[in-house]
């Protein structure tokens, strides 16, 4: 026994006081026959057949989301069958993958074989398949711990008759059973749900900003502030825009409102200070710039004219990912000195006329985005996109009074979806730990009434798990002493 | 026939800069529309009487050649007092014109309109000309997606397909009546009467048939007061002058009146809804609205009738959804629910999730065939993925001729496993709540479409995250009632030994 297995035995033997009445503790071993597998030799293609023996690989139960398996996406032919070490186990028995990755449980619903990648448990009576299958999911973290191996990690047979196994008197096991399977069948739903929601509060808050730059955001202001118009006001030359905006905004090119368009620094920076702040292509996202995101610059250059500052807008002109290209976030709270590299675009306004705030809203938003990202250069598996081209886009200007209120809006509604996101996470985590949760419950005896206690209530003898082991420890030994005599 | 749209479309650009919307421009146009048709089939108008604010009787000259005869504030002060007085006469004039306002503020836009209209002889184009007109004014006012426009309307290739799933055919019986109690600006009455006209193949009615469709076949009911006028123009141009009441269906007490065929599209949210209605024909008491239609349908249709009523999801799954669905199908025999595409109401309510149901009173439900035209299938957009018949082209050859749903049905008519059946233990199963009857997976959630307003996705997120509550209200039930001791499983043993 090796030491780890040892000190684990240990600590469920040393347990077994806490153990639930009339529960015991043993070696997987010792109340179950671990059988390996095997595979015939891929190469020759006739050793397998679509409807020969049934025959499982661990990859077989990668997305198995079902408890009983009959087959796995190949079977093998007799010839393969008989060529190889792999064993038909009688339907009820447990297969676990033992490597590639370990972990993975089912029960065989026929007779079916796997290949090396398993140790499969054959169960005697007494043990109800089920319970020691929902026995090893629970034990799945402390699986890994059992593997050894220098390339990947493989629960060898030995090691596998040492997983500790404890259990319940046998009609406890059945009601455990029953009750995990009733529970654990529903666990997954309301992640599902928790899933979708999380998907359309994104979903919603794209929608926010296509509102608000079709106008519809900002539809009932409107008709409160008839006066704000902004199409007699200015000299811009209007265009024709791609959709249609309310009759007092304007569409103009982005061009024409801009005192500035630069991109960045392209000296390499250092990882490390000291040297002076310069941003990472990455700190901008659609929305936000995180400052923090930086590097340092050692070079002489006062880079003065690079230099950031509240308000500015950062495009992205350059990246690997078309989702991440011609992105724009507004410098927000802006500490000290911090300069921007080649591969970003600061942008400045001439006019009084634009709220950055509305700007940055409006080049988020999916129109705005599928716009400027259509037909973007790709070079060396980089996507570029040029100052000119952003000049280009069509810009749908609202009066100043009604950005202001469009922004207004738009943050209030994304601090809301900013909270409710943060209680789908917590309550997904949590909901993530459901499945464990209740299994846990399970083998520490609270899941439903025990068999020692149902017994006491009702006046009436029951068998405790410590003589059923006894039971199965010596059917076992007969077995044993049988198979010897057979082969002498 | 487009030319005409084009022409009266075109125009309301203009009008849109003195502040009138699509919805009232069609308001506007059925009243011109209307004096113009009448001048043109001789009715005199030009000596219309009626009683005015201080008692005393009026003569106002309501005919046309006199409005279009004047201009300047001349004119628009006219109209104001020709709208005014018609709307006090009696029967369909009145009808149409109850409480009617102009809404031009610069006279040089109404002269201009009267004269777009006076060009055309309107008497002179033929009954589906003026008629297709009419509607395809009223659909381009829909998809404009402005508010009030879309809310009566239902799409116009939904409704043609149930009408060919439902035969409403007056030649049935003799005392045949189809209603609609929700019947906005009239789509389900047209389309239905467009259908038979199309299954006559324009031969000739005999007289007696042809006054009985005109005047005691068509029946609908518009709480709204512009789309029930909308109904009546509507239903006037295609020639039927039918009996529209106002009103709101769920909360009066009907008639006797019942009918052979009732298809509807109740209003759909939730609005105006709180109160329960007081009514002794509906068993379960609810404040949700497409609950009570359900229930007035059932009142309304004749036994053996048959109903087609276009319903949200939420109606499925509602509080009290399983209660009414439960009466409904002991009472009738719900043979048939198609699951609308996402985005079927677009552009005006186009994350609402729709469905229709259809059946025919008189004998409990057995199976329900359930058709699925929604999952997976690309959300129906304004512009670029609009409705169209083939949308609904399988769906129909799965229903089958028979318009009660009694077609032999096999779930192999449909090519990607989207028609199947449930028997009525299975929805039992289900609470009745027949949304439950889902089997192709979803695969389109991540597909985002900007036109889903923001208030539809926050309410598709509350739906998922109510949906998440009760599924772990139901993990901490089951978990309590295993751990207290008195668990399911250890119960038959418990109770046995109880002496």
């Amino acid at each position: 026994m090796s030491t780890k297995a040892q000190l684990l035995r240990e600590e469920e033997i040393t347990a077994e006081s806490d153990l639930p009445e009339g529960w015991a503790a043993a070696e997987i071993g010792e109340v179950s026959h671990v059988v390996g597998g095997g595979t015939p030799k891929t190469s020759v293609s006739d050793n397998f057949s679509e409807d020969g023996q049934p025959w499982l690989t661990p990859a077989d139960l990668s997305g198995f989301e079902g408890m009983y398996i009959k087959r796995g996406r190949r079977g093998l032919s007799e010839k393969g069958f008989r060529s190889c070490g792999a064993t038909a186990m009688p339907p009820g028995t447990v297969l676990m993958s033992s490597r590639a990755p370990i972990g993975y449980v089912a029960i065989a619903a026929n007779p079916i074989a796997t290949s090396q990648g398993f140790k499969s448990f054959v169960l005697p009576n007494g043990i109800v398949p089920e319970y020691c299958y929902f026995w090893l999911k629970y034990k799945r973290d402390d699986l890994q711990e059992l593997g050894s191996g220098t390339t990947f990690l493989e629960i060898s047979g030995a090691k596998a008759k040492e997983i500790p196994f404890i259990f319940a008197p046998y009609e406890e096991q059945r009601r455990i059973s029953r009750a995990l399977e009733e529970v654990t069948s529903r666990t997954k739903s309301p992640l599902n749900h928790l899933g979708r929601a999380k998907q359309l509060l994104a979903n919603f808050r794209q929608s926010v900003l296509a509102a608000a730059c079709s106008g519809k955001l900002t539809e009932e202001w409107r008709v409160q502030h008839p006066d704000v118009d902004l199409n007699q006001k200015l000299d811009l030359k209007k265009i024709d825009g791609p959709t249609e905006i309310p009759d007092s905004w304007i569409w103009i090119t982005f061009g024409s409102i801009l005192s500035e368009l630069k991109n960045g620094i392209s000296t390499k920076p250092e990882i490390e200070p000291p040297g002076r702040p310069i941003l990472r292509i990455s700190a901008v996202r659609s929305g936000s710039v995180s400052l923090e995101d930086r590097r340092y610059l050692r070079a002489k250059e006062k880079f003065s004219e690079y230099g950031l500052r509240e308000g500015d807008l950062l495009f992205t002109r350059y990246n690997g990912s078309l989702d991440l290209l011609g992105v724009c976030g507004q410098v927000r709270n802006l500490g000290g000195e911090l300069l921007y590299p080649d591969k970003l675009m600061r942008v400045r306004f001439g006019h009084g006329l634009v709220l950055p705030s509305y700007a940055e809203i409006f080049f988020g938003s999916t129109g705005a985005r599928e716009r400027i990202t259509d037909g973007a250069v790709s070079s060396a598996g980089q996507q570029g996109i040029s100052g000119a081209k952003v000049k280009a886009q069509p810009f749908a200007l609202p009066p100043f009074e009604e950005q202001d209120e469009i922004v207004r809006r738009v943050e209030a509604l994304f601090k809301l979806a900013d909270a409710i996101e943060k209680r789908v996470a917590a309550a997904t985590a949590r909901a993530e730990n459901l499945t464990q949760a209740v299994l846990a419950k399970a083998f520490r005896g609270e899941l439903v009434s025990t068999e020692a206690e149902l017994a006491r209530r009702e006046g009436r003898d029951y068998e405790p798990a410590s003589v059923l082991l006894e039971r199965i420890r010596a059917e076992r030994q007969t077995k044993a002493a049988n198979r010897k005599n057979n082969r002498i | 026939m487009s030319d005409v749209v084009g022409k009266l479309w075109g125009f309301c650009h203009t009008l849109r800069h003195d502040g009138i919307d699509y919805g009232d421009y069609i308001e506007q146009l059925t009243y011109l529309l209307f004096l113009k048709m009448a001048d043109e089939r001789g009715i005199d108008l030009s000596k219309t009487k009626y009683v005015a604010g201080n008692g005393r009787e009026v003569e106002c000259d309501c005919s046309w050649p006199t409005l279009e005869s004047k201009s300047g504030t001349a004119l628009t002060e006219h109209y104001v007092s020709v709208l005014q007085a018609l709307g006090k006469q009696k029967g369909l004039l009145g009808e149409i014109f109850a409480g009617a306002l102009s809404r031009f503020n610069n006279p040089v836009n109404l002269k201009a309109l009267l004269g777009v209209i006076d060009e055309t002889e309107w008497t002179q184009l033929g009954v589906d000309v003026k008629a297709a007109a009419f509607e395809g004014l009223l659909e381009k006012a829909a998809s404009e997606g402005k508010k009030g426009a879309g809310q009566y309307f239902t799409p116009r290739i939904l409704i043609q397909s149930i009408v060919r799933c439902v035969k409403p055919d007056p030649r049935s019986h003799k005392e045949f009546t189809i209603s609609d109690p929700a019947c906005g600006s009239g789509g389900f009455l047209v389309s239905a009467y467009e259908w038979f006209i199309g299954e006559t193949k324009g031969g000739a009615l005999d007289r007696e048939l042809a006054k009985r469709i005109k005047k005691g076949t068509y029946y609908g009911q518009e709480l709204v007061a512009r789309p029930k006028r909308l109904a009546l123009m509507n239903l006037y141009l295609h020639g039927l002058e039918p009996v529209i009441k106002g009103g709101d269906s769920i909360y009066e007490v009907p008639d006797s009146q019942r009918f052979d065929v009732v298809l509807t599209n109740p209003p759909f949210g939730t609005k105006g809804a709180n109160q329960v209605p007081d009514r002794d024909d509906f068993t379960i008491e609810t404040s949700n609205k497409q609950l009570n239609f359900l229930q007035h349908v059932l009142t309304i249709l004749k036994q053996g009738g048959r109903a087609a009523v276009v319903v949200p999801d939420n109606c499925l799954f509602a509080d009290q959804a399983g209660e009414v669905f439960e009466i409904l199908m002991k009472d009738c025999v719900l043979h048939t629910v198609l699951r609308l595409p996402n985005g079927t109401f677009s552009p005006y309510s186009p994350g609402t999730k729709t469905n229709v149901i259809f059946f025919t009173k008189g004998a409990p439900t057995e199976t329900v065939w359930v058709y699925d035209a929604r999952s997976n299938v690309p959300r129906i957009t304004k512009k670029d993925r609009p409705l169209t018949k083939e949308h609904f082209a399988e769906f129909e050859k799965c229903f089958g001729g028979d318009p009660n749903g009694r077609s032999k049905r096999k779930a192999s008519d449909s090519k990607e496993d989207r028609w199947r059946s449930f028997s009525i233990a299975e929805v039992k199963e289900r609470d009745y709540k027949i949304d439950g009857l889902k089997w192709l997976k979803d695969e389109s959630l991540d597909e985002f479409d900007p036109d889903i307003e923001p208030q539809e996705l926050a309410t598709d997120a509350i739906a998922e995250l109510k949906a998440a509550v009760e599924e772990l209200n139901a993990i901490v039930a089951m978990l309590e009632s295993n751990g207290n001791g008195n668990g399911k499983s250890a119960k038959p043993a418990a109770t046995g030994k109880k002496a």
